[in-house]
């Protein structure tokens, strides 16, 4: 698994960099993404309201929100948008002949896209501290695993994304559905306490609301888990849920791919 | 080391039928009956020609060794590992060179590195290691997969079955005695190697018997 992960990751690193004009066109994106944030920040510098406030100011509030969307993207779409890729060059069934299980593939895929992703989140964080982000510094283990839990519950959905494709080709509709409502509803750019009593309730419902909750109550406010226990178990729960859910899709769309021989299609 | 004669492959009673389940019933898709009650078996130190016409299913006997589809019914058993060589070379990047395409293939298969260059010396590659697979010619390609086969095979101490489909495309005539000598080595080690063809009768690759599959009905062939 771990020589499959780099081999897939340095492969990556060399298709990335013969399309320099995408790597850098990509780069300015994401910079650009948190110098708006700086700007819309700083229109209402001094004027927070209450939920606001309490992460410090609402360039950190907005500067956490843009990262957990960019992972979260890189973790609803990896996998889905690998095995689209396979089955569009054809490749997928030839790998199925190599790789033991098609699980260890998504699982693979899934993976290298997601640590791919890692240079654009550091980069937003190095700009972010740039222009004035500031985070709690102490309590390393207990920021380390908020992180690894965000992870656990988000990740489920990426691997079932990629099974779901595998035999029915496409799953990015559900995918950004998923996405579209977290950027409307988990509070990326306005705390979720500002929406109608019915949408919230929706809200609460998407991994997204309550990592954001997690991320920026223990990096921005320095909180610990008690003060977060119910965003820390509903991503447990979560999790809980979403791993058998995910491992069982693959399996199931496994086999439906090979009974009814469409891993070569499209 | 597997002992010739061993069995490797024994698939019996075995039926592909597409658009058999209650969803196609539901989704009214039609019925494809592709073969039915096939059964064959492969032995160490045999290479064995597949032959039949266009369509006849012999890529999906293939599919169905390689574990890529499974049978509607009837049992398809391996007794040691299935290598897809020919005839499966799309798992190839555009933007990797040969070379890196090889690596990859090798650090994708937990195999070391230190076997890339003897590969593709061996298949008469070396020079052309640098060119990336967007640039390589189709004969330069076929030699590639037959480098993954080399040490795919060597994996697994050429206890294995490898199965060809149709390996006279692309290959020049010094590319299918490569093949050939690869086929021998195989079968000397114990291994087979199972080949849908439609030129068995230039058995280059030694074929020790063949089979006809025609009509979905599979049979002993002449040679």
């Amino acid at each position: 698994m771990g020589a499959m992960l780099l081999a897939m990751l340095r492969r990556d690193w060399i298709t990335q960099w013969s399309y320099r004009g995408a790597f850098f066109g990509r780069t300015i994106a994401c910079a650009s993404s948190v110098f708006s944030s700086w700007f819309l920040a700083n229109c209402f510098s001094g004027y927070e309201p209450e939920p606001i406030a309490t992460y410090g100011n609402y360039f950190n509030f907005l500067i956490f929100g843009l990262l957990l969307m960019q992972w979260t993207q890189s973790i609803l779409f990896g996998a889905t948008g690998r095995i689209r890729a396979l089955q569009v060059e054809g490749s997928l069934e030839s790998w199925a002949a190599y790789c033991p299980s098609l699980g260890r593939l998504i699982w693979a895929e899934a993976l290298s896209v997601q640590l791919a992703s890692i240079w654009p989140m550091m980069l937003t964080l190095g700009l972010g501290f740039a222009l004035g982000l500031s985070i709690d510094s102490s309590g390393v283990a207990l920021k380390l695993g908020s992180v690894l839990l965000c992870w656990a519950a988000l990740c489920p959905l990426g691997i079932w994304g990629g099974a779901f494709t595998l035999a029915f080709k496409r799953s990015d509709p559900l995918g950004r559905a998923v996405l579209g409502l977290s950027w409307l509803l988990s509070g990326v750019f306005y705390p979720v306490e500002v929406l109608p009593k019915w949408l919230t309730l929706l809200a609460y419902f998407l991994p997204t609301t309550h990592a954001l909750d997690l991320l920026r109550g223990v990096f921005l406010r320095g909180d610990d888990w008690a003060a977060l226990s119910g965003s820390v178990w509903a991503l447990v729960l979560l999790s809980a849920i979403g791993w058998p859910l995910a491992l069982g899709t693959v399996r199931i769309c496994d086999r439906i791919a090979r009974r009814y021989g469409t891993l070569g299609q499209y | 080391m597997a002992r010739k004669n061993e069995l490797l492959l024994q698939a019996r009673e075995i039926s592909l039928l597409f658009g058999a389940t209650w969803l196609d019933r539901l989704l009214r898709r039609p019925l494809k009956r592709v073969f039915q009650g096939v059964n064959f078996e492969l032995l160490g130190g045999e290479s064995v020609a597949l032959t039949g016409g266009n369509g006849s299913g012999k890529s999906s006997i293939l599919r169905l060794c390689a574990g890529l589809y499974l049978p509607t019914a009837g049992q398809i058993t391996p007794f040691c590992p299935v290598i897809w060589g020919i005839g499966n070379d799309r798992c190839f990047y555009e933007r990797l060179t040969l070379e890196e395409n090889l690596a990859f293939f090798m650090r994708f298969s937990g195999l070391s590195l230190k076997n890339v260059q003897p590969a593709l010396e061996r298949v008469g590659l070396l020079d052309a290691r640098a060119v990336p697979w967007r640039e390589a010619s189709t004969g330069m390609r076929a030699r590639l997969v037959m480098a993954r086969s080399f040490v795919a095979m060597e994996q697994h101490r050429n206890r294995a079955v490898l199965l060809l489909d149709e390996p006279e495309r692309g290959l020049d005539a010094a590319g299918m005695q490569l093949l050939g000598e690869l086929g021998d080595r195989i079968c000397a080690m114990g291994g087979a190697v199972f080949t849908a063809t439609h030129l068995a009768a230039l058995n280059t690759l030694h074929f020790t018997r063949g089979y006809r599959l025609q009509e979905g009905a599979l049979t002993e062939a002449e040679l």
